[in-house]
């Protein structure tokens, strides 16, 4: 009975979706002009759900994000220009390797504004996804596991196999640095560290965790992300650009050694070069105990 | 390769697949990507939406559960 209902419910749409369908062919016809879709929503959301699953299709249990599905949708996104913005939402448990990198590559690279959200859990190969966004958040009671790569199960006996481990493990590490405001030492050591128990190796972050190290900027909910999106929506290029500004900053807090060094002495007068020294010692300097 | 916190044995284990996704398939009903479970070859049921807008999700035609009709 009520799968009769639905059927005609749908039926109806249908018959509605076909005389919207008649009036545009109308419209253009007699005006010249194309009606636009509803007044729908300037952003797209996308969701990364369970696994993300690349180049094996998983068994039928797991819950999946197919990149077949989510790389040609970045692309319509990309190109559509009434879409102005997009919110990744994650609440994945990691997935392939491939996928996550390459879904990751993507969102770093659109030119539309793009906010991540972490609810739940990011784990493991969501950890690039997240960072990958011009501006990211985690709620407050998500989780993200920070843990090395491993086949879990195998015996690790030849040394080939080993090195590609490690190669691939550098890859999700160098674009986690590169994109975020984490250190390469902090990540490895957060990914090796040994006591905080998961499964003998890794971190577990939860949430106002992940910004403290570095990882995701604010912490914050849907309402923050989707005012955040706009924000971006209302000036274009801020959101690369803040993004840039915040990753070069970032930097130079964090490793003083990849500030531009002045050389140690002038070499035509031979003096300290300026800001080498202070101009007169702290005061603190003279003070004795007690500060007197 | 995977990178997950889920172990290995667990993803792969394919014991008491009671769901198969090997029944549903994904179409295209008014213009949103969807996964749906086959009634007959004409119709069938919704089981999720692949969309990106978020206005396909308030389609009340679309959601899931619902019956759609396949062309």
């Amino acid at each position: 009975m009520e799968l009769t209902q639905n059927t005609l419910e749908s039926n109806q749409g249908n018959q509605e979706a076909q005389g919207q369908q008649q009036q545009q062919l109308a419209n253009i016809r007699q005006l010249g002009q194309m009606n636009t879709p509803d007044g729908g929503s300037p952003f797209h959301v996308l969701s990364i759900i369970g696994q993300v699953e690349g180049h094996m299709i998983l068994p039928p249990r797991n819950k999946t994000t197919k990149y077949e599905h989510v790389i040609p949708q970045l692309v319509a996104i990309e190109q559509n220009p009434k879409i102005h913005g997009l919110l990744v939402i994650l609440n994945t448990v990691g997935g392939d390797i491939e996928a996550g990198l390459a879904i990751s590559e993507m969102i770093k690279t659109m030119t539309k504004p793009t906010v991540s959200l972490v609810l739940g859990g990011g784990h493991s190969i969501g950890t690039p996804i997240a960072v990958a966004a011009d501006y990211s958040f985690i709620s407050e009671t998500a989780t993200m596991t920070i843990h090395p790569i491993r086949l879990t199960g195998l015996v690790i006996g030849v040394p080939q196999t080993y090195d590609y481990l490690d190669k691939m493990q550098d890859r999700v590490i160098r674009f986690i640095v590169d994109n975020s405001l984490v250190t390469d030492q902090d990540l490895r050591e957060m990914m090796f560290r040994t006591g905080e128990l998961v499964r003998d190796v890794g971190t577990v972050l939860i949430g106002d965790e992940a910004i403290h190290c570095g990882l995701i900027d604010e912490l914050g909910g849907l309402g923050d992300a989707v005012a955040r999106l706009n924000m971006f929506a209302a000036n274009p290029g801020m959101a690369k650009a803040n993004r840039r500004n915040a990753m070069n900053q970032g930097r130079q807090q964090q490793h003083p050694y990849v500030q531009p060094q002045q050389p140690y002495l002038n070499i035509n007068t031979m003096h300290p070069a300026p800001g080498r020294y202070l101009a007169s010692p702290p005061s603190y300097y003279n003070q004795g105990p007690g500060g007197v | 390769m995977l990178y997950t916190i889920v172990p290995y044995n667990q993803v792969w284990d394919e014991l008491d697949g009671s769901v198969s996704s090997n029944e549903s398939q994904e179409v295209m009903v008014q213009g949103c990507v969807m996964q749906v479970t086959p009634i007959d070859s004409g119709s069938a049921t919704v089981v999720r939406l692949l969309s990106t807008n978020p206005s396909d999700y308030l389609n009340p035609a679309l959601q899931p559960g619902s019956v759609v009709l396949l062309r």
